[in-house]
């Protein structure tokens, strides 16, 4: 039940960046730093507050920036949710 | 000033157009001294502070009591606080006590060299900050130009104990005396304060007021940042003119949760609300139809759109999703201005459909014509920017000769009027070259030339924006420069010499910004691209996203021949960009 859901998190962080900056989805790797797909302090509010959204958290902006890989993100979000 | 026993409304609405803002303040201080002026939210939209008239003049004045007792008359008083109400009243202090406010964002970590530049450059020998973040921001600035600031810690000063009441004549301070330098328009290296006056102020707030016909009863809700000048004048000085109610939050509990800005505009029953084209591109994205459940957005007549280029596909796009929620297209107001007219120039009339009108883009862009697009490909729909207005001169001129255009032709759009601002601080030069720009056929006026290309409507006559002759790139509201970026693409590059690198923005209709960079390839560059191509562009991304906020779309690299200079070698960005669109530029494939 954990796997997936980091896994569900992973999928819609990648589908953001993509929207984002119009790559394609399969050309977004999960242990890249965010930064290098362009994704600013701005678009780190942005993406927390899509992610609270889509699985009804509250997460820290910060997150982001302590996490700054998607795997990484991920998996922190998943612990924060446990 | 004091004296009546009672103030008519006419007299009130004089008063408010023509006195200085600490003087209005004061004036309704007087009148409604318990009437909430700004009211903050937290990130969770919740109300986390208030200020009455009379407090907000209270405090103000408590800071200019204090800057009395150890600063000059005309000293630069720098201003770092983080969104919320410290930062207005500090403003507000400095203007009633004839002291210069200049108004920063705050510096992270890596981005301190912008503040100290501005530092030196306003020639600031004291700084207001809120007093747990004294030491942080000393720190900062230690071995940097800004070292010698003498700070005070905002929130220890007492507010000032009484009321205007006891204040028996009106302000002496002079309408042209400068009031804030606004420091939007220059890069980091060549920082330019605008020198806005206190008349600038009064002339632009009142021209706001009656073209958009605002008063004590049309609230307001704004999530801009106080360091933009949307944020700063129609945000937090045009509610004092005004005497609404206005509720404030910071821009990333907007950005987090948009649904919090259009639960705070139905929930105070706003009447004036906006930002830049993003905030409704980024709203239209977020929306939510649950958490729009009982939200009534039908008082919201006045929803502004400026800072940025208006995209008509994102008003169609948002008026489309919250028309169920009591939302009206005729409420979109775009409107155009810029710092050195002090903000607003043109935008109006209110509640009415926005004008557009579709031009051939390739015709505009490179013949500076305005005609039908020969194709529907060809075509670009852009937004009329309202009409100037009454109290503005504006002339489409041809940058080259200085002549006024003739219909159907794009021309520099130059700007006379009292709300011009007085010229850039301690720069003769390029306060010459902006503000004192000659109509041949009108001798003695003195015109800003904007650096904005445009034209106005012949049916509608609204000002049309149709591109920029200056390098200023931007992005969701903010001004960014080229060089800003370019040096950093520089330092991320290693070793690259200057003027080696070259980034424009290209628009191409829809609804984001896509920005290049081109760089000049070296034996260096050339070594990184074949060891790790791939690594070193993302080291080049991640550097200026971190340093600027901004994601480079496209990255080429350009052999020295491709890379255009002038014979003193300058990088020439409009021409390498021109050569880019039109698919000319010699780049390496990747």
């Amino acid at each position: 039940m954990t796997r997936l859901f980091a896994e569900d998190i992973t999928r819609r962080i990648i589908g953001f960046i993509a929207d984002e900056t119009g790559l394609p989805a399969d050309e977004i790797e999960d242990d890249v730093n965010l930064g290098a797909y362009g994704l600013t302090s701005m678009s780190a509010v942005k993406l927390i507050g899509i992610l609270e959204d889509a699985f009804s958290l509250r997460l820290s902006p910060t997150l982001v920036f302590e996490h700054p890989t998607i795997d990484e993100l991920s998996r922190a979000i998943t612990r924060h949710a446990a | 000033m004091f004296q009546k026993s009672q103030m008519t409304p006419n007299e009130i609405l004089s008063a408010m157009g023509n006195l200085t803002v600490p003087d209005a303040l004061a004036l309704r201080a007087r009148l409604h001294p318990d009437k909430t002026l700004f009211t903050f939210l937290d990130e969770e939209g919740r109300e986390a502070g208030r200020l009455s008239y009379l407090d907000a003049w209270r405090k103000a004045r408590g800071v200019a009591l204090r800057l009395e007792r150890t600063t000059g008359a005309g000293d630069r008083i720098m201003l770092f606080f983080p969104q919320g109400l410290d930062f207005i009243v500090a403003f507000l202090g400095c203007l009633m006590s004839g002291r210069i406010a200049v108004p920063v964002n705050l510096p992270t970590r890596r981005r301190v060299d912008r503040c100290c530049r501005i530092a030196a450059d306003s020639g600031a020998l004291a700084a207001l900050a809120r007093g747990d973040m004294v030491e942080s921001l000393a720190e900062c600035s230690a071995g940097t130009p800004a070292a010698g600031l003498s700070w005070i810690a905002a929130d220890a000063i007492p507010a000032f104990d009484g009321t205007p009441a006891d204040e028996a004549v009106r302000s002496v301070a002079d309408p042209r005396s400068v009031a804030f330098f606004q420091y939007t328009s220059g890069s980091t290296s060549a920082p330019k304060g605008v020198m806005v006056t206190q008349h600038n102020l009064t002339t632009n707030l009142r021209m706001m007021r009656d073209s958009w016909e605002l008063d004590h009863g049309t609230d307001m809700v704004f999530w801009q940042p106080h360091h933009h000048d949307m944020g700063l004048i129609l945000g937090q000085l045009l509610p004092i003119v005004l005497g609404n109610h206005t509720v404030l939050m910071a821009p990333n509990t907007f950005v987090r949760r948009p649904s919090l800005w259009l639960e705070a505009i139905s929930r105070y029953r706003a009447t004036l609300a906006g930002g830049p084209n993003f905030a409704y591109a980024l709203a239209a994205e977020r929306y939510s139809p649950e958490k729009m459940a009982g939200i009534d957005l039908s008082r919201w007549t006045v929803a502004l759109n400026g800072a940025d280029v208006v995209r008509p596909a994102t008003l169609a796009r948002f008026a489309a999703l919250y028309e169920k929620h009591g939302f009206r297209g005729e409420a979109f107001l775009p409107c155009y201005g810029l710092a050195e007219a002090t903000l607003f120039v043109s935008g109006g009339p209110v509640r009415r459909r926005t004008c557009t009108t579709t031009v051939d883009v390739r015709r505009m862009e490179r013949e500076r014509r305005i005609v039908e697009p020969a194709t529907p490909e060809g075509g670009r729909t852009l937004a009329g920017c309202g009409e100037p207005s009454w109290e503005v001169e504006v002339a489409i001129v041809d940058p080259a000769t200085g002549r006024r255009c003739v219909p159907g032709e794009v021309g520099e759009i130059w700007v006379a009027g009292e709300t011009v601002a007085a010229g850039y601080w301690r720069n003769a030069e390029a306060t010459e070259q902006t503000f004192r720009a000659r109509l041949e056929e009108r001798p003695g006026a003195s015109f800003l030339r904007t650096g904005d290309l445009g034209f106005l409507g012949p049916d509608d006559r609204q000002l049309y924006i149709g591109g920029r002759l200056k390098d200023v790139i931007i992005c969701d509201g903010r001004n960014l420069h080229p060089e800003d970026i370019e040096y950093s693409i520089m330092e991320a590059c290693q070793g690259t010499r200057p003027q080696s690198c070259a980034v424009f923005s290209h628009d191409d209709g829809g609804e984001r910004l896509t920005i290049v960079a081109a760089i000049e390839v070296d034996r260096e560059i050339k070594r990184r691209l074949t060891d790790d191509g791939k690594g070193f562009q993302t080291a080049i991304r991640t550097f200026v996203a971190s340093e600027h906020g901004i994601a480079l779309n496209r990255i080429l690299f350009v052999p020295p021949t491709g890379m255009r200079k002038t014979t003193s070698g300058k990088i020439q960005r409009g021409l390498m960009r021109q050569l880019y669109l039109s698919g000319e530029l010699e780049a390496l494939s990747s």
